[in-house]
């Protein structure tokens, strides 16, 4: 069964289970002290990961895990968090895997430590940008004759100190519809589920809070009717 | 009913469910009424969104980080340094102080008005003290380092971030020797996730450290840095191009 997602795509009955927050894959990851690939980039069409689980479950090693997207051999987004025994970190967060674009992870410490991942072959697309400065600079442009609803937004502060980064969504009369900001420190990582709907023309587009303090972002997408 | 997903692409949970089945058992019903009076029935177009598992989180790394260093360099009994501290998540301020002689028992600094503790330090062979102190505020605030004595001062100001607010050092050492190039702390206790401020001076030479700190420059001559602790257990070093009367303190710091 095929059933008419929007003008532009169709979705297959078996991805029918991302739709509804479902996967039907989950890739499970021993980590190492280098970083290994957890979800691959698919061969064709796109992935959605809608959960990841990092989890330590040695009995005595506190370490620090690192997650990052890799797109196109640039890591965008990389998060680190440090997990004493036994604890662990569920993050539900819509990444979109293109064929450019994989997750890795790994420990900072040897340890016992488990990671999963789940997905499903789905749709829409994921945008990436490693910004600098006080500049706004473009996210998301979403292409004429489309309308994208957003999935989630994730910014890193990735200078030395603590700044502010800011989001602001535009139309395409460059009119201010939408913008938040939040101050972060050092390497910490910003996760909004940002559901907006974006017209033609439309944009999202981050800034630092200083000139030459750097950032990563990224969002997810997928196009609607 | 599965046309009408693809208004709720994202998330669904227990409450979404049980509000759709509730919703399609009425429609149904409403198909059968509407079926035996003859009408017409067009069946729904889109359902309501549902935004009911928001994420809004931030992620942070477990690590102490330099925000801002300020520097001061005066011959006098005292020193102010004024500072302005942003708002920080778990902030710590350090401050290392060097006098270019022994110093009085006076040595002792002020942080917008509050004592500072004392780290470690000693004034033997060149006075040299670190204080540290979590800022009460934000904003602009003085540093006030008091020696006692009228003697060539410097002194360099940390403000940290991701410090454990309450234990905010894990150990502190210091060496001292009345002739030396090199002079090496014994080992600190430290985290691989903290921060160790090192402070030193020499009487005579070109002064550097050699553990891999990034080192702070006062006045042209260095005077005191940083260090990610390279193991749980470790030391610093710093020396001269000529031997000479000198100082090293070193204070390892808690991550929150």
């Amino acid at each position: 069964m095929t059933i008419p997602i929007s003008p532009n795509v169709e979705i297959k009955s078996s991805e029918v289970k991302g739709l509804v927050g479902l996967s039907n894959s989950s890739a499970y990851l021993t980590p190492t002290t280098s970083y290994q690939e957890l979800v691959a980039a698919p061969a064709s069409g796109v992935r959605r990961v809608s959960q990841i689980v990092l989890k330590n479950v040695d009995e005595s090693v506190a370490t620090v895990f690192y997650l990052k997207l890799v797109k196109s051999g640039t890591d965008y987004i990389v998060v680190q968090i440090e997990l004493a025994p036994y604890e662990k970190l569920v993050l539900d967060f819509p990444w979109i895997l293109d064929t450019n674009s994989s997750l890795q992870a790994k420990v900072a410490a040897t340890c016992s430590g488990l990671i999963v991942a789940s997905f499903v072959t789905w749709l829409g697309g994921q945008e990436v940008a490693n910004f600098t400065g006080t500049s706004w600079a473009d996210l998301l442009t979403v292409p004429g004759g489309s309308t994208y609803a957003t999935l989630g937004l994730a910014v890193a502060n990735t200078y030395t100190v603590t700044e502010t980064v800011s989001i602001q969504v535009i139309n395409d009369s460059s009119t201010q519809m939408f913008r938040d900001s939040k101050t972060l420190g050092p390497g910490t990582v910003w996760f909004l589920e940002l559901n907006l709907l974006m017209g033609a023309g439309w944009k999202i587009q981050v800034k630092h809070g200083a000139s030459s303090y750097t950032g990563s972002a990224l969002v997810s997408w997928m196009e609607v009717p | 009913m599965v046309n009408a997903l693809y208004y709720d692409p994202v998330f669904f949970d227990a409450s979404w469910g049980l509000h759709h089945l509730v919703r399609m058992v009425r429609n149904v019903i409403a198909r059968l009424i509407l079926r035996i009076v003859g009408a017409s029935y067009s069946g729904r177009t889109q359902l309501a969104r549902h935004f009911t598992k928001v994420i809004d989180i931030t992620i942070t790394p477990k690590a102490i980080a330099v925000e801002a260093i300020w520097t001061g360099y005066r011959s006098g009994a005292s020193q102010t340094v004024t500072i302005n501290i942003p708002a920080v998540a778990n902030p710590y301020v350090v401050v290392c102080s060097v006098m270019e002689t022994t110093a009085s028992a006076s040595f002792s600094a002020t942080l917008n008005g509050a004592a500072m503790t004392e780290l470690t330090g000693a004034l033997a062979n060149r006075a040299v003290k670190i204080f540290g102190l979590i800022p009460g505020t934000t904003g602009p605030q003085d540093v006030v380092v008091t020696s006692g004595d009228v003697k060539t001062h410097r002194v360099s100001v940390y403000l940290l971030s991701g410090v454990n607010q309450t234990t905010p050092t894990l150990d502190a050492k210091t060496a001292t020797s009345n002739g030396a190039t090199s002079l090496t702390t014994p080992s600190m206790s430290a985290s691989q996730l903290g921060l160790i401020v090192d402070c030193a001076s020499f009487v005579s030479g070109t002064v550097s450290s050699s553990s891999g700190q990034t080192e702070t420059t006062v006045n042209s001559i260095k005077h005191s840095g940083t260090l990610i602790p390279p193991a749980t257990s470790t030391t610093t070093t710093w020396g001269t191009t000529s031997s000479s009367a000198g100082r090293i303190c070193a204070v390892s710091l808690n991550p929150a």
